[in-house]
């Protein structure tokens, strides 16, 4: 699958994953959410305006990306999942987990990381 | 003395200029290499060769020339041969032969008494390859050859016996100029030395004797391996009960021999493969004719059934085939036959089934009755032919739904029980033809209800072999039954041959594979839509499948888009959770294949796969309940299936494999 990286400014990172998000195609998101988690705190936004379907396996990449951002004192939102992303979002309690913006730049300001 | 050797080296210089266009020529002592040699003119390239390199090299290639000096000027006093020819291309390897030779027949002989039993000799053996070339040209079977080859090596050399070994490692046979049989030929093959060169009675003696060959107690021997293209496909060698009486101007001439007559022998066996495959060719192109122009032209139109047949295009024509006539009392007759073995002789055996089941299906209406009449005529052309047939004939009963069936040792036919949701087969009730001129066959009634599905096929279906090396065999088949049903006949048989492509995975087909299925309609007010598949289990046809469900939203029946859209998505992403455990755990990493099938019904949908993986396991890990600040990493695949299905049940079938069944109703969005 094809993932663009783009960094607006210093401490921001947007990730945006394109097509499937399935057990075929998950572990190459998950591989590069880690990468950004270890460069360093970083809030980062994964639009999901492009994942046209996403499986447990996604959720999972996500989930996983999460905890490493968490653990290096970054955070991780979502900004425009389709309707089908949603729907295995809300089934699976994960929308309770993400913080989900309508925007990305909802989602980048939102997620301002607060000097300690 | 002098004048023998002045008229035979002129007749030695006529016929080298006849054969090669090229000169001959002598350098007398003092003589320093000149501009022209006794009168003649030297092509610039010798003489630029003879002014600036040594004259001593034995051989030499000029651009369009190729020339030559004796390799021991010294032994014939100061006395130097200068031999050259035009190089065209196509003798260039004749006349390095030659041109060696000769230059060796003229140094090698010290002794100037000699020298016009030398020279003579180099007369005999250019003759004598000049004559090769051209039996390579006239014979073209390699036996004649080979004899030609002795005969002719035995006139120009002084030895008691010439021979050639040629053959395989499935035997070696010899060929003498006497005519006698050669004692042991595979010794001499079995003890050659395959460098390429000659080998005197010191070398192989060892070898001989340890292999108690009586060749060991000759007096002399030179041998040479025959090599083509690598191969070694003989020896050829000269005998004799003197004891050093081969020198090396034999040896050399034995050694051009053998590179000339090993290059025939690959030559004539090339030509030989190549018209027996040009000939199979051929026989094939006629048995798949035949084969094409039995079937029938198309499937008879009958109330209440769908027919559907297919014949494999396999590359090598078996005896596959399958045939429908009408009986006199209007029922139809099917057959399907398998004529063991292939190519014309299967063709031809299957072309006369053919023609007694349409002669004999007009006043015979009993299956059973039918393949003893085939089997009673056919008999002593099977028995002539060592062949036999295995066939399975069915009528379809014209006033109920039904059938009469017989079968002569033919695979079982499969029959889809639609009431029972169960595949049952029926096995043959007879011998195969051509095995017994007595047997008695009889036949069975079998009831044909709504939905039920008859499947004829071949064995090239049940055999389909993997790359493991196991067959599909009859639960194979079974889970594909199970998985195309209720769909269509045709959509069956597509559903069917990709299954048996995707099971072989890269494996070529090897034997025919025919089917011919006769579907019981369903009754009216079934308007289901059934998607059969077979998907090899590896994720990215997993992204296939899901895919193909997507866009399944177009044909529900709802109204609202967006219902739909929803609808397709969440089958899609359940199938996508179950398929995917399938393979990551059920398959375990190995290889296989899961078949299934969507049915689109007015109010769900519904799937039904079937692998042959390890039984399903649902954790059984006590539920945590779900902490958003710390959530888990995996584990949401059965909450999304179990959130997104209505019914999602997986049960143990005979023969360890799984049936998964997954149900999503339409309720909660409005029905057309």
């Amino acid at each position: 699958m094809k993932i663009e990286i783009e960094h607006p400014q210093p401490g921001r990172v947007i990730v945006r994953p394109q097509g499937r998000l399935d057990a075929d195609t998950a572990q190459g998101l998950k591989e590069q959410l880690q990468e950004i988690a270890q460069a360093g705190p970083e809030s980062v936004v994964v639009d999901m305006q492009a994942v046209d379907f996403i499986d447990s396996s996604g959720l999972s990449a996500l989930v996983s990306g999460l905890k490493a951002l968490r653990q290096h004192g970054g955070t991780l939102n979502l900004s425009k999942p389709q309707t089908q992303a949603l729907t295995a979002l809300r089934l699976t309690l994960l929308d309770r987990v993400f913080p989900i913006f309508p925007s990305v730049e909802e989602a980048l300001s939102e997620g301002d990381l607060l000097a300690p | 003395m002098e004048s023998d050797l002045g008229a035979v080296f002129k007749s030695i210089k006529r016929m080298w200029h006849t054969t090669t266009g090229g000169g001959l020529a002598v350098l007398g002592p003092g003589d320093r290499p000149v501009q022209s040699i006794q009168g003649r003119k030297l092509p610039a390239a010798v003489r630029r060769a003879l002014v600036e390199e040594s004259p001593l090299d034995a051989l030499k290639t000029g651009k369009g020339y190729w020339w030559v000096t004796s390799p021991s000027p010294g032994l014939l006093g100061r006395v130097q041969l200068v031999a050259w020819a035009p190089n065209d291309g196509g003798l260039d390897h004749l006349l390095q032969i030659w041109t060696d030779m000769l230059a060796f027949s003229f140094g090698e002989k010290a002794v100037a008494d000699q020298l016009t039993k030398a020279l003579v000799d180099a007369w005999d053996r250019l003759t004598f390859l000049y004559e090769l070339t051209h039996i390579a040209g006239q014979v073209t079977e390699l036996p004649d050859m080979l004899s030609s080859i002795v005969h002719l090596l035995a006139q120009v050399v002084s030895a008691e016996e010439v021979f050639l070994v040629t053959g395989d490692d499935s035997g070696w046979e010899s060929v003498t100029a006497s005519g006698d049989l050669l004692p042991q030929p595979a010794a001499l093959v079995e003890n050659i030395p395959r460098a390429g060169r000659p080998v005197g009675l010191a070398e192989i003696q060892p070898a001989l004797k340890r292999a108690a060959s009586p060749l060991a107690q000759v007096g002399d021997m030179l041998v040479a391996p025959l090599l083509g293209e690598g191969n070694l496909s003989g020896v050829i060698g000269l005998l004799d009960s003197r004891q050093s009486c081969f020198d090396s101007s034999d040896m050399q001439l034995l050694a051009s021999v053998a590179e000339q007559v090993g290059a025939l022998i690959e030559a004539v066996r090339a030509r030989a493969s190549r018209l027996e495959s040009q000939r199979l060719e051929h026989e094939l192109e006629i048995a798949a004719g035949i084969q094409a122009s039995l079937l029938p032209a198309g499937l008879p139109l009958i109330a209440g059934l769908e027919l559907a047949a297919y014949l494999s295009p396999a590359r090598l024509i078996g005896g596959d085939f399958y045939d429908i006539a009408e009986a006199k009392t209007g029922e139809t007759m099917l057959l399907l036959a398998d004529v063991a073995g292939k190519g014309t002789p299967a063709a031809i055996l299957t072309a006369l089934v053919h023609a007694i089941f349409h002669g004999e299906v007009s006043h015979r209406r009993d299956p059973a009755t039918l393949l003893q009449v085939i089997n009673r005529i056919l008999q002593p052309d099977l028995e002539k032919a060592e062949a036999f047939v295995t066939a399975a004939i069915v009528r379809l009963e014209s006033e109920s739904i039904g059938f009469s069936y017989a079968s002569a040792g033919h695979v079982d036919a499969a029959l889809w029980r639609n009431s029972e949701q169960s595949v049952e087969f029926l096995p043959a009730t007879g011998l195969p033809l051509g095995i017994d001129p007595t047997c008695n066959y009889h036949s069975q009634q079998v009831a044909l209800n709504p939905g039920d599905v008859l499947y004829l096929y071949s064995d090239g279906v049940t055999e389909a072999e993997n790359p493991e090396g196991e067959i599909l065999g009859l639960t194979g088949l079974s889970d594909i039954i199970n998985a195309t049903n209720p769909a269509q006949a045709k959509e069956q048989i597509r559903v069917i041959v990709e299954s048996l492509d995707v099971y072989r995975r890269d494996l070529p087909l090897r034997d025919d594979v025919t089917l011919l299925l006769v579907r019981a309609l369903p009754e009216r007010g079934d308007s289901r839509e059934v998607i059969p598949f077979v998907i090899p289990a590896e994720l990215t046809a997993v992204s296939q499948l899901v895919h193909l469900v997507r866009n399944l939203d177009q044909t529900l029946p709802i109204s609202n888009a967006k219902h739909r859209r929803q609808i397709a998505d969440d089958f899609a992403l359940a199938l996508s959770e179950v398929v995917t455990n399938q393979v990551e755990h059920a398959f375990q990493g190995r290889k296989g294949q899961i078949h299934g099938r969507v049915i689109v019904e007015v109010d769900k949908l519904v799937a039904d796969l079937y692998d042959s993986g390890v039984p399903f396991q649902p954790s059984k890990s006590p539920k945590i309940p779900f902490d958003p600040d710390d959530p888990p990493e995996r584990g949401y695949g059965l909450r999304l299936v179990r959130g997104l299905l209505d019914i999602f049940e997986c049960r143990r079938l005979e023969g360890e494999r799984n049936h998964w069944h997954l149900v999503k109703m339409f309720s909660g969005v409005d029905k057309l």
